[in-house]
């Protein structure tokens, strides 16, 4: 379920806490085996992780819900993470996954026809000072307005 | 004295019995008020707290969900359910029974029913043939809803606002 | 001790204490769902807000600790509107399902609602529904009336000792869920039932049955283990039709087993036996009482009694007997003249018995520091034992253990010894052996050719090194080949080590069976030998062989020879019973009769019947005492139980001898065969509970062994083993099969 190179990977993270407190790696270790998995985590993946880290299944699974940089579902080669939380929401972050929405024909929470992009709404990315803002991968796009997400999302391959 | 006299006066000149008959004879011209029971009846207020009935959705559906409040409420334990998860998961009764010789038509059990699924009717003019009648099953009790559905609605819409 | 003022007035805290636990001894009353006495405090719910003076805004009382001089308002203005606040939020997103709710009466939040709640809602927007997924057959999961306080995830977390609910997703999306799709599996799972303070986690089997205030609340004992938890038994019309936990701090805190929880469901059971029966000529015919009690004694006058045979008489019993019964039958042989009594169906060997006494109160097994496991499953043969064992390991205890086969255990273990059967006893004298070479003692000949190992070295020092510490006998030994030796050397580790024991190695109430010494006394038999011999009467009490025996087959034919006269008395219908019996008669189970239970703390609990049994069935203390009357027999004027106890209470108590042998030259070969019932299949009332037998638990059915002992009995992983299914596992110790089921077969005695 873990490859032995994603395991090597999650054993320098666990160096890095105390001894007996390998759990602390659990976000790093989820991150590491969800980018060997399709950028994605099922429930065995999530079960492995718990077994490799010595914790419960239901505990990671805690953390793998809470966060938005793990995916559940199928997602496409690009993640846009839409904020949508006050501070976007005031300056017309609902408007703009509207306009995101049509502009890749499918809901948030899907994938394009092609499998390139993906998109869904997150809660707050703490970049409030640009809002509204979304995240594609591990890039911050911020004061974004209609026109500028259409150059964005245009450029993505 | 005088008090004597006018009693006196009255009685000869038959002043009672004149009072009494001009009654009689204004009603012999007015309208009557009595009306010819069980083929003419008086009108009756919609919060009229008659025969119970268990009423059914529009689709079909039994209201009541087996909650047992009216049970509960019932000042004279006259009410009886038992309950069980129907096969589609629902929570319905098996049994409700009202002992109507126990019931005193207090409609307690209408203001605590939730989901507006018991309630009395305007039908008063019920009779039993034995003992065992008193008891209004279920089964009765959706028939008289489901014979009575225009009325109870009506009854109830009109009472709506006083509520 | 320190003052501090509530309401204005002055009480008494210990410093450092939490607000709430002043007010709730004080018995002023602060709302709160999350605070839970026996759970740890995370002060999410928000609802015990109360207003110390000094702090600027409104503080939790479960997480405000108590300090000199604190003035503190539970019901002044400020309080009463942020608990009004937090009351409105709570209710945003609960439904408004009470009518329909299994909660509906004993509800907490209900409760607390018509104190604090608004009469309308202030929210038109759409309210939270969360999916409902199985989790389980025991409890019913209703997740949108969830208000997230998490004593469920707590209660498994620290309580259970596995996490099994969890709280996914974030925000207005968090739900709480278990992970496993199997759904929740601990064996003390019930109890999520009992802390839910809404109607989100509620008891499977009673769905959509009653209302609360519907059912009589009866205190009862529950009866399937050594701990004789209490309870209250909640009937209706006759009908047990819930059971819930019942606080007492000495023996079972708050918490009660699944086990105990859902047995009942097992009373109403289509199997119940409800009419007294007789076989003439091969033919069972439904009797009255009369009838049948009648036609009992004539058949123990002609085959036994009038033939001056009365030694070929004996009377058996199980284990779940009461105390009274158990003392009842005795009483009835010992007054016609014989002493073949016994209880210890399952005993393979008799002269090879068990005998060590439990010191320690289940209270003080939470303050050990070392415990020693040998043989025994104690997380699913004893859940609330070994819950107090779990509470020591958290306050850093040690445990090891000394068993055949790797179980899970829900506390971190130090180390795991698994040891094959014939390896337990030389491993213990070697710990033996240890200690007195430390202690610098002088070695009795028996260890002088003993070997001591590195398991037994590291066991020795630990016991020598801990404050307090306590071996653990289990019922995996009570086959062993070196059953009493393994005993007698745990008593003298005990006395060399300063140690406690606990003797698990029994179930149910047979410390009861015990007190009343229900074993041959004199010149009796004990159940081997009277199976062995020449028997022309039993009376057999809530016996079922397949289960119940060690040697099924040697049972049965010693109760269907021609001239034996086999009195019955079970709860349930059984072919086997029915096979061999002359008459059986209909006793009352667990609820339905008063009887004492004798725990292992010595604690003797009495209870009376919480529903009367059904049709025609009685209780077993009663039938005896008729019985006995109907023999013509003397002194069986009892008009209750109660009577009972209290003439067992002016019986001499009957001393154990111990056999201090330590017999090491034991030379088993072969593979040996460890057979449990599975912890759901213990007693008849449990095999029959419909809930219980769907648990993962309750479904338990293998026979565990190594890949070694498989090609020695030249098994595959797809065969079955006394008809039992195979797991081939590497837990399991060399020359051992381990077998944990739940069906009918028991031929444990081959090897």
């Amino acid at each position: 379920m873990i490859s032995i190179d994603a395991k090597k990977q999650i054993d320098a993270w666990i160096l890095k806490y105390p001894k007996d407190r390998q759990s602390s790696a659990v976000m790093q270790a989820l991150k590491i085996v969800q980018a060997e998995n399709k950028n994605r985590l099922s429930a065995d993946t999530i079960q492995a992780v718990a077994d490799y880290l010595d914790m419960p299944g239901i505990a990671v699974q805690e953390v793998a819900t809470f966060y938005e940089n793990y995916n559940h579902k199928k997602v496409g080669k690009h993640v846009i993470r839409f904020c949508h939380n006050i501070s976007c929401m005031l300056n017309g972050a609902d408007d703009l996954i509207l306009h995101l929405e049509n502009k890749l024909g499918v809901k948030t929470g899907e994938v394009t026809p092609d499998g390139l992009i993906s998109a869904k709404k997150v809660e707050c990315l703490g970049a409030c000072v640009g809002a509204p803002m979304f995240q594609i991968n591990d890039e911050y796009f911020e004061n974004l307005t209609a026109d500028k997400i259409d150059q964005i999302v245009d450029n993505l391959k | 004295m005088i008090k004597k006299l006018s009693k006196l006066v009255k009685s000869f000149t038959l002043s009672e019995l004149r009072t009494g008959l001009k009654i009689t004879a204004k009603e012999l011209v007015n309208k009557k008020i009595t009306v010819q029971f069980p083929e003419e009846r008086t009108p009756i207020s919609p919060r009229f707290r008659g025969l119970h009935a268990l009423r059914r959705y529009p689709n079909g559906e039994e209201r009541c969900i087996a909650c047992k409040l009216c049970e509960a409420v019932c000042p004279a334990n006259a009410i009886t359910i038992e309950s069980e998860m129907r096969d589609d998961g629902t929570r319905r009764t098996t049994m409700y029974d009202i002992d109507l010789f126990k019931c005193i038509f207090c409609g307690f059990c209408e203001e605590a029913c939730p989901v507006d699924a018991i309630v009395e009717t305007q039908i008063f003019d019920y009779a039993f043939e034995s003992r065992q009648g008193s008891i209004m099953t279920k089964k009765r009790l959706l028939e008289v809803g489901s014979e009575n559905t225009q009325v109870i609605n009506q009854t109830k819409f009109e009472d709506a606002k006083y509520k | 001790m320190i003052e501090i003022e509530i309401n204005g007035n002055v009480v008494k805290a210990k410093a450092g204490e939490m607000l709430i636990q002043v007010t709730d001894r004080e018995g002023i009353s602060v709302p709160r769902f999350c605070y839970h006495k026996k759970l740890s405090v995370v002060a999410s719910c928000r609802m015990c807000l109360v207003d110390v003076e000094g702090a600027p805004k409104p503080q939790p009382a479960c997480s405000t600790p108590v300090n000199e001089g604190m003035k503190v308002h539970t019901q002044n203005d400020k309080a009463k509107a942020s608990q009004k606040a937090v009351m409105e939020f709570l209710l945003i997103n609960h439904p408004l399902d009470c009518p329909i709710c299994d909660q509906g009466g004993e509800c907490e939040l209900q409760d607390v609602a018509v104190e604090y709640g608004s009469d309308i809602s202030r929210f038109s927007e759409s309210k939270r529904i969360v999916p409902d997924g199985d989790i389980g057959a025991l409890i019913q999961a209703d997740m949108t009336r969830c208000i997230h306080c998490t004593r469920c995830v707590r209660f498994g977390l620290e309580i259970a000792g596995m996490m099994e609910m969890g709280g996914t997703g974030r925000g207005e999306h968090l739900k709480i869920e278990p992970f496993l799709k199997e759904g929740i599996q601990s064996e003390l799972s019930g109890n999520m039932i009992d802390v839910c303070p809404v109607g989100a986690l509620t008891s499977k089997p009673f769905r959509y049955e009653l209302r609360s205030w519907q059912m009589h609340s009866m205190p009862n004992i529950a009866r399937h283990d050594l701990v004789g938890s209490n309870l209250f038994v909640q009937t209706y019309k006759g009908k047990v039709k819930r059971v819930v936990s019942a606080d007492n701090d000495l023996i079972n805190e708050t918490w009660i087993s699944d086990r105990d929880r859902f047995s009942y469901e097992g009373l109403t059971h289509k199997n119940r036996l409800l009419e007294p029966q007789i076989k003439v000529q091969g033919q069972w015919q439904q009797v009255s009482w009369k009838v049948a009690l009648d036609y009992a004694v004539k058949g123990l006058n002609s085959h036994v009694l009038k033939h001056q045979k009365v030694n070929q008489l004996g009377g058996l019993a199980s284990s779940t007997a009461t105390m009274e019964e158990f003392y009842l039958l005795k009483k009835i042989l010992t007054e016609v003249g014989c002493d073949n009594i016994d209880h210890r169906l399952n005993v393979k060997n008799l002269d090879n018995v068990i005998t060590l006494d439990s010191n320690i109160k289940l209270g003080a097994l939470e303050k050990i520091d070392y415990a020693l496991i040998v043989g025994a499953n104690i997380r699913l043969e004893q859940p609330m034992i070994n819950h107090r064992l779990r509470k020591a390991t958290k306050k850093g205890a040690d445990i090891d253990e000394l068993n055949v086969m790797a179980f899970d255990f829900n506390h971190p273990l130090d180390t795991k010894n698994i040891t094959a059967p014939n390896k337990i006893a030389p491993t213990l004298a070697g710990v033996l052996k240890s200690i007195m070479i430390s202690n610098t003692q002088e070695l009795p000949d028996y260890l002088l050719a003993v070997e001591v190992g590195e398991v037994a070295n590291n066991i020795a020092a630990k016991l020598l090194n801990s404050r307090s510490s306590v071996i653990i006998l289990g019922e995996h030994i009570i086959n062993n080949e070196d059953a009493s030796t393994i005993a007698n050397l745990i008593t003298q580790i005990a006395q060399n080590t300063n140690s406690k024991t606990l003797n698990l190695s029994i179930t149910a109430n047979t410390m009861s069976a015990n007190w009343v010494g229900f074993v041959p006394q004199n010149s009796g038999m004990n159940v081997n030998t009277m199976l062995a011999s020449d028997m022309r009467g039993f009376i057999l009490l809530d016996i079922y062989p397949q289960y119940d025996f060690h040697d099924l087959e040697t049972a049965v034919k010693a109760f269907t020879k021609d001239d034996t006269f086999v009195i019955s008395l079970n709860s349930f219908k059984d072919d086997i019973v029915a096979g061999y019996s002359n008459v059986i008669l209909p006793i009352a189970s667990v609820y339905e009769t008063s009887g004492t239970q004798l725990n292992i703390n010595n604690d003797m609990q009495s209870y009376t019947a919480a529903v009367k049994a059904p049709d025609e069935v009685k209780p077993a203390w009663k039938v005896l005492k008729v019985m006995a009357d109907l023999l013509a027999l003397p002194s069986f004027h009892y008009a209750d139980s109660a009577q009972v106890l209290a003439e067992i209470f002016h019986q001499p108590q009957t001393k154990h001898t111990h056999d201090e042998n330590v017999n090491l030259t034991s030379k088993h070969h072969g593979i040996s065969i460890i057979w449990q019932n599975s912890p759901y299949s213990i007693d008849a009332v449990l095999r029959h509970s419909n809930a219980l037998q769907k648990t993962k638990i309750g479904q338990m059915n293998s026979a565990y062994m190594n890949q070694a002992s498989a090609e020695t009995l030249g098994l595959s992983a797809d065969d079955k083993y006394l008809g039992v299914p195979v797991v081939i596992t590497n837990t399991v110790a060399d020359d051992c099969v381990f077998i944990n089921a739940n069906q009918a077969v028991n031929t444990q005695g081959q090897t």
